[in-house]
């Protein structure tokens, strides 16, 4: 797989400037989104990951602030560009759907308004047209029908008809990355499946790039290409998915597949659902050196040591002593 | 929107029926009577000269009779007539309504083009010297007592500058520049105190609306953050600002008697107070159904706007 590299972060660091100290949210990562593939990143709530993909298209509110690193996406640095030539960026060129479709549309315009928006803004189209477009955004999205629908309001509609509004908007300036914060956690497990085969259908007809942020290894195995695992701001893992599935490197990846519960096979009686002892350090107080030693199951000395991210296999790179011998 | 409409008229009609059998019961209760006071103290002596005027007065008829000839009268647009002058009570009222109405409607009006711009503002830069300074505008405005804001108004444009007239009221057929004059003040006094209302509601509805993630959404669309505040967060931030004008407008009815008096403007408040102290029971019926009525009308039309921004309204969800 030695395709063009659509997006790539090397070093971003976003910080909050916080009365109680400095919160390192995202302290230094580096991913790559490729043309045509879903990149996954991974982490538990409070692992920065929503962060980071706040910080690619600079949404970051007060008091975050991006302290450093490279956004590098179709030849520019994001992190370069003045605010205007951001905004026109966003929603263009990169797209984002958010995780919950209640909260992220307007609950006083019609949804049809707000696919159209985009267009509006981007391709300067008269409100008709742009009406026109939504319609068939909704259709392509698979919404039924659409020109009934682009009348109503968010109030009037299910969540997933509701996310699928959320992509269709997302979808209307034909944009190359698609970011999606969770785009499923919010609706009904039946609901996930169709969310997420739409994405894929449509990553597919578009050849868009797909970086799909979620703390759902189900859901990653399902649809990613590419696995980066995020913990306490950095990454600590990432490589083809197949190789994060068969052979973690980290134990944290581990961790976290060892808790995906395995619904094929009824539950030996007495085996109890596994869990990482422990929860995500609090970012005032992270232990030095791997952040993941206070609850690693085999953690050594070494560990005091800040790990780096060693490679293992071609593309895949852990960040773990235990891979150094 | 119809049926909301319908449904909405229907409860403003209740309101009003209700509205018009407390007014009528509430003012009967009053100490105080009102033959006496017209009658005068050497008038009230004679006790046969008394009971002909409460005759004439239909005062002696037995209560349920008068609140039925009341509710009777309503249905024709009686009021009956003023114990004081003998004329009917729904002309005055009705002359006197328009007076307080323009005073309330300048008087938001100005609250609105102001304090709307003034409140994002302060949201918008609550920490920087600009927004603090919206803020203390704002506090002022709304904390100073009517008549304290009314003085000083007098004193800065009638003794200082002498373009306005310090109190009086000029009919807009007689002379309509004199007219705006005249209602200048008293509307800007209203208006000031509305302002600080209207500048803090939205404030505090638009810092809380910037947090939703219908924001973010739309900035990452590419909209522009002025541009997001303008089409996404501020109607969602004016509805309860709406609501909240609403009522206090209603409210403001029954409390302009202070601005009115202060600037002598023969509106429905001056009305009802002068009524109240000669018991004049007809005219205080008239004055206090009108300002039901009106009170009704304006939540009405609150309700109204409100629904026309927010969707849910409509439903009733």
């Amino acid at each position: 797989m030695t395709q063009e590299a659509l997006l790539e972060v090397r070093g971003l660091a976003t910080h909050f400037f916080t009365g109680q100290g400095i919160v390192r949210a995202v302290d230094g990562i580096d991913l790559t989104v490729c043309r045509g593939e879903t990149l996954a990143l991974v982490g538990e709530s409070g692992s920065g990951k929503s962060v980071a993909s706040l910080s690619l298209l600079r949404l970051v509110e007060e008091p975050g602030r991006i302290v450093a690193g490279a956004v590098r996406f179709a030849g520019d640095d994001l992190l370069r560009l003045s605010e205007r030539e951001m905004e026109a960026v966003r929603g263009a060129k990169i797209a984002m759907i958010f995780q919950e479709p209640m909260t992220a549309l307007d609950p006083v315009q019609r949804v049809g308004d707000q696919i159209a928006e985009g267009l509006r803004v981007h391709e300067g189209l008269a409100r008709r047209a742009a009406r026109a477009r939504a319609v068939e955004l909704m259709a392509r999205v698979g919404i039924p029908d659409p020109v009934r629908r682009a009348r109503a309001y968010p109030h009037e509609m299910s969540g997933g008809m509701r996310q699928r509004v959320m992509i269709a908007a997302a979808l209307s300036c034909d944009p190359d990355l698609i970011i999606a914060d969770e785009p499923t956690t919010a609706l009904d497990v039946t609901v996930q499946a169709q969310i997420l085969s739409l994405l894929d259908d449509l990553k597919r007809e578009s050849g868009a790039g797909v970086l799909l942020i979620t703390h759902d290894l189900g859901v990653v195995a399902e649809v990613a290409d590419r696995v980066s695992v995020i913990y306490g701001g950095q990454i600590v893992e990432d490589g083809p998915v197949e190789q994060i599935f068969r052979r973690p490197a980290h134990p944290y990846t581990q961790g976290l597949i060892a808790c995906v519960p395995d619904v094929e096979l009824p539950r030996q009686r007495g085996r109890a659902l596994q869990s990482i002892a422990g929860s995500v350090p609090s970012p005032f107080d992270r232990p030095d050196g791997c952040r993941f030693r206070d609850r690693c199951p085999s953690a050594f000395a070494r560990c005091t040591e800040e790990p780096v991210l060693v490679p293992i296999a071609n593309g895949h790179s852990a960040r773990c002593w235990l891979n150094v011998r | 929107m119809v049926k909301f409409l319908g449904r909405r008229l229907a409860a403003s009609a209740f309101m009003i029926a209700i509205a018009a059998t407390i007014v009528f019961f509430s003012v009967h209760l009053l100490p105080g009577d009102p033959v006496l006071i017209l009658l005068g103290e050497q008038g009230a002596a004679d006790a046969e000269v008394v009971a002909r005027l409460r005759a004439q007065l239909n005062l002696d008829a037995p209560l349920y009779q008068q609140y039925l000839d009341w509710l009777g009268g309503l249905f024709s647009g009686d009021l009956g007539k003023s114990l004081q002058t003998g004329l009917p009570v729904a002309e005055e009222v009705l002359r006197r309504i328009p007076r307080s109405l323009e005073l309330i409607v300048a008087g938001l009006a100005f609250a609105i083009l102001l304090g709307i711009p003034m409140g994002v503002v302060a949201a918008r830069r609550r920490a920087a010297p600009a927004g603090l300074a919206v803020s203390a505008v704002a506090v002022a405005g709304f904390s100073a007592p009517v008549f304290v804001t009314g003085i000083l108004l007098v004193i800065v444009f009638s003794l200082w500058l002498g373009i306005l007239p310090s109190s009086g009221y000029v009919a807009f057929g007689a002379d309509p520049l004199g007219h705006l004059a005249a209602g200048l003040m008293p509307a800007l006094t209203i208006g000031i105190n509305f302002m600080g209302v209207v500048t803090r509601m939205t404030r505090a509805s638009l810092t809380e609306v910037l947090r939703r993630d219908f924001v973010r959404a739309a900035r990452a669309r590419g909209l522009s953050h002025r541009a997001a505040i303008r089409r996404h967060a501020l109607p969602n931030a004016l509805v309860p600002v709406v609501a909240i004008l609403g009522v206090r407008a209603g409210n403001l009815l029954g409390g302009t008697v202070i601005i009115e008096s202060l600037f002598d403007w023969p509106g429905l408040s001056s009305l009802l107070v002068s009524a109240c102290f000669a018991r004049d029971y007809p005219m205080i019926q008239g004055a206090l159904l009108a300002i039901f009525v009106l009170f009704a009308f304006i939540s009405l039309v609150a309700d109204l706007i409100q629904s026309f921004i927010d969707p849910r309204m409509r439903t009733g969800r």
